[in-house]
């Protein structure tokens, strides 16, 4: 019996190592290790000079994404006080310049894709903002359309958990090389119904 | 404890490694694939650009596609042949080429901003060389061409849609 087990406990050992490694694929963990605020993102995106990890979560996530130098992606589960996205509630983005020739704000569901809505939205960004609201301007994100007039709408599905994805295309360097302290948008919560 | 229970503890450690991160590496091989036999399969074979629908909640099969872009997509196969793909300018639009090899690294990327607003015209070869033009090596005999063009706002995707169908790849021999 003892022999048998000390024989077993390597396929074990075996089995625990590729479902831990599996794990940290399907649910991002630890591999968007540069935090800003409540975004996260990683170095090498796209590329063979990615980390193993990065590189395996994104190729599940984050399929045939842009390299740096293309464009660089944030991801946000939370929001910026920490509490986790969700359908239930409304959110306002708010920001400023970003230092990008062209940046978005997407909402994804927890299957990673695009959110089914009546209103045929998925995503807001510089292109909805006057040369004079680009340093200072809001996104409204929920369920319902709380935005009120003028201000851009992402809907998501009502109590369900959610993700957004900020894209930044053509950065410049000063966000290329601070992409934990560049001034990013905030997620601040509004509202929320059980 | 026992030697062998020694023995076997290192061993379980060992295959907890070698278990982590053979998943670790092969994953990227083995989600690509999935994705070029998905796309391939779409299009009827490899080496065939296919212009993509705008994307919305009720496209599936590649994850987290961006709203705001046009994408057009060829799957090549390289032992077939060396393989052209040219990609029309679209003015006043960020547009690009990516190409993925079967790892998913992208081992080309070219926008408007590197060819000053002018198309691309190139030859795709695992080899390297041949042919006349501009050649790009392939680390893999199969990937993914990826042409991306952003839209101002979703409504001028009726517009862009004509442009980018001349976007093409096909095999040269």
């Amino acid at each position: 019996m003892k022999a048998i087990i000390l024989a077993v406990l390597p396929l074990l050992g075996l089995a625990g190592g590729s479902g831990f490694a599996a794990w940290q694929i399907k649910s991002g963990s630890s591999t968007l290790s540069i935090e800003n605020g409540p975004w996260q993102t990683a170095e090498n995106i796209g590329s063979a000079d990615a980390s193993l990890q990065t590189r395996a979560v994104i190729a599940l996530r984050g399929l045939l994404a842009l390299p740096d130098s293309e464009a660089i992606y944030y991801n946000a589960v939370k929001d910026s006080d920490g509490q986790m996205l969700n359908g239930n509630c409304t959110y306002h983005i708010k920001g400023g310049t970003l230092a990008a020739r062209w940046w978005s704000v997407t909402a994804y569901g927890k299957d990673n894709y695009l959110i089914p809505n009546r209103s045929g939205y998925y995503s807001a960004g510089s292109g909805a903002f006057s040369a004079d609201q680009q340093s200072d301007w809001t996104i409204a994100v929920g369920a319902d359309n709380v935005a009120g007039p003028g201000l851009p709408w992402i809907p998501v599905a009502k109590g369900q958990p959610f993700d957004l994805t900020l894209r930044a295309y053509h950065a410049e360097d000063s966000l290329l090389a601070n992409r934990s302290s560049a001034a990013l948008p905030t997620i601040e919560r509004q509202e929320c119904s059980a | 404890m026992s030697k062998a229970g020694i023995i076997s503890i290192v061993l379980t450690v060992i295959a907890a490694i070698i278990g982590y991160f053979g998943v670790m590496a092969l994953a990227p091989g083995y989600i690509m694939g999935r994705a070029w036999d998905g796309v391939t399969e779409r299009a009827g074979a490899p080496n065939m650009m296919i212009h993509m629908p705008l994307p919305s909640a009720a496209r599936r099969g590649i994850v987290r596609l961006s709203p705001d872009l046009i994408y057009s997509i060829c799957t090549f196969d390289l032992s077939k042949g060396d393989l052209a793909i040219t990609v029309p300018a679209i003015d006043n639009h960020y547009w690009s080429l990516t190409m993925f090899d079967d790892q998913t690294n992208a081992f080309f990327v070219e926008s408007d901003r590197d060819t000053k607003g002018q198309p691309i015209s190139l030859t795709l070869s695992n080899k390297g060389t041949g042919g006349e033009g501009r050649i790009v090596a392939s680390p893999s005999q199969k990937g993914i061409a990826l042409v991306r063009i952003l839209m101002n706002n979703r409504g001028e995707y009726d517009a862009l849609d004509p442009l980018r169908r001349s976007a093409d790849c096909k095999i040269v021999g």
